[in-house]
């Protein structure tokens, strides 16, 4: 493949843009008849492909990173901002507290508009995935909706299996 | 049989028995009591296609090339046997038979595990040693090196056009530019 080709030989539409941590980030992309999953360290490409036809069912799960993260930095904003208060009544100049006080805010913006708030995997038959780019409960929402059409196109020949065995319906409740 | 049983919690990987489930739409893992949406599709519910070769019935019938006693069902796109229904598989949408998946399974562009970015490598060797310019004395020889090596190999899945090369292609000739002229005039002086 040369240079040149790339342009046309990318069939590849981005759901998710790029998540991760230290070292390495991952996007989620939709290409033909698959999801492809990519995880990136900017050097070196992984590609984890998830096949429409083959998509059981996406597991979402709440996740509290972003909760904490609010909680942990507007703690540490308001100590910073009652400290900085303190040391302005008492006539002196808040120096420190600014330089805690605007990381924190920082990251209580941060957590709040981007932080993780949940969890999606990606069940298929083989296996049950991770699918770290879906991280925000309305994205993923979004996300899915797009799919869904898709995903039920392409699993349309599929012959349902007698008698029916989808997630088991709930025990009977006992009587008092 | 993929049944609703069969699925496993995400958190715990433990086996969610219909006491996890409160309705299609989730419930809670019994074990780490991880609360659960679960949005289903038709392949849950689907029968397991099961493939069952035809035994040659007769002398003027074609049979596979691996097994001699099943009748040939397909041709394989990759080498042109006659394959069965065993042998034939959908790869990457063609009909491939096993020989041909082992050695197509590389250059297939559907089915690339991982890449290289030579165009990241570059990059970063172009640009990063900036910060400490002395240093580039030896990478931008090799950021020009991996720009070279790079241009034909093949790029990422998703990532559109080639500007990374370009630039680090540039800063790197740049760089060795400064450093034949610096040495020049040293020279010369």
């Amino acid at each position: 493949m040369s240079a040149g080709t790339d342009k046309t030989t990318t069939p590849y539409v981005r759901l998710a843009r790029a998540r991760g941590g230290v070292g390495s980030y991952a996007s989620l992309w939709l290409g033909g008849d698959h999801l492809l999953l990519v995880t990136s360290s900017g050097y070196h490409e992984r590609y984890q492909r998830f096949h429409l036809g083959e998509i059981k069912g996406f597991f979402i799960t709440r996740s509290r990173i972003a909760a904490v993260t609010l909680l942990v930095s507007g703690a540490i904003a308001l100590t910073a901002a009652i400290a900085g208060c303190v040391i302005m009544l008492d006539g002196g100049m808040p120096v420190w507290p600014w330089f805690v006080l605007v990381p924190a805010v920082i990251f209580l913006v941060l957590g709040g508009l981007f932080g993780r708030n949940c969890r999606v995997h990606a069940v298929t038959g083989v296996q049950t995935a991770l699918l770290v780019p879906l991280a925000r409960r309305r994205q993923t929402g979004k996300i899915l909706e797009r799919l869904r059409p898709l995903i039920e196109e392409a699993q349309a020949g599929l012959e349902a299996a007698s008698p029916p065995s989808g997630p088991p319906s709930p025990p009977p409740v006992p009587l008092p | 049989m993929t049944t609703g049983a069969a699925l496993s919690c995400p958190k715990c990987k433990r086996a969610l028995d219909s006491s996890c489930w409160v309705d299609d739409a989730g419930g809670a893992c019994a074990h780490c009591l991880r609360p659960f949406e679960f949005v289903p599709f038709p392949a849950l519910r689907a029968r397991r296609r099961v493939i069952r070769p035809q035994a040659v019935a007769g002398g003027g019938e074609a049979s596979c090339f691996f097994h001699a006693d099943n009748r040939a069902e397909s041709v394989c796109e990759g080498c042109g046997r006659f394959v069965c229904a065993v042998c034939s598989v959908d790869f990457a949408g063609r009909p491939l038979c096993p020989a041909c998946i082992a050695t197509k399974k590389d250059a297939a562009a559907g089915v690339v595990k991982e890449r290289v970015l030579y165009d990241g490598i570059a990059f970063g060797l172009a640009l990063l040693p900036m910060l400490l310019w002395p240093t580039t004395l030896i990478t931008a020889p090799a950021a020009l090196g991996v720009v070279i090596v790079g241009w034909k190999k093949p790029a990422s899945l998703v990532r559109r056009g080639r500007w990374r090369l370009w630039v680090a292609g540039l800063l790197a000739i740049l760089q060795i530019g400064a450093w034949v002229f610096l040495g020049l005039t040293l020279f010369l002086k």
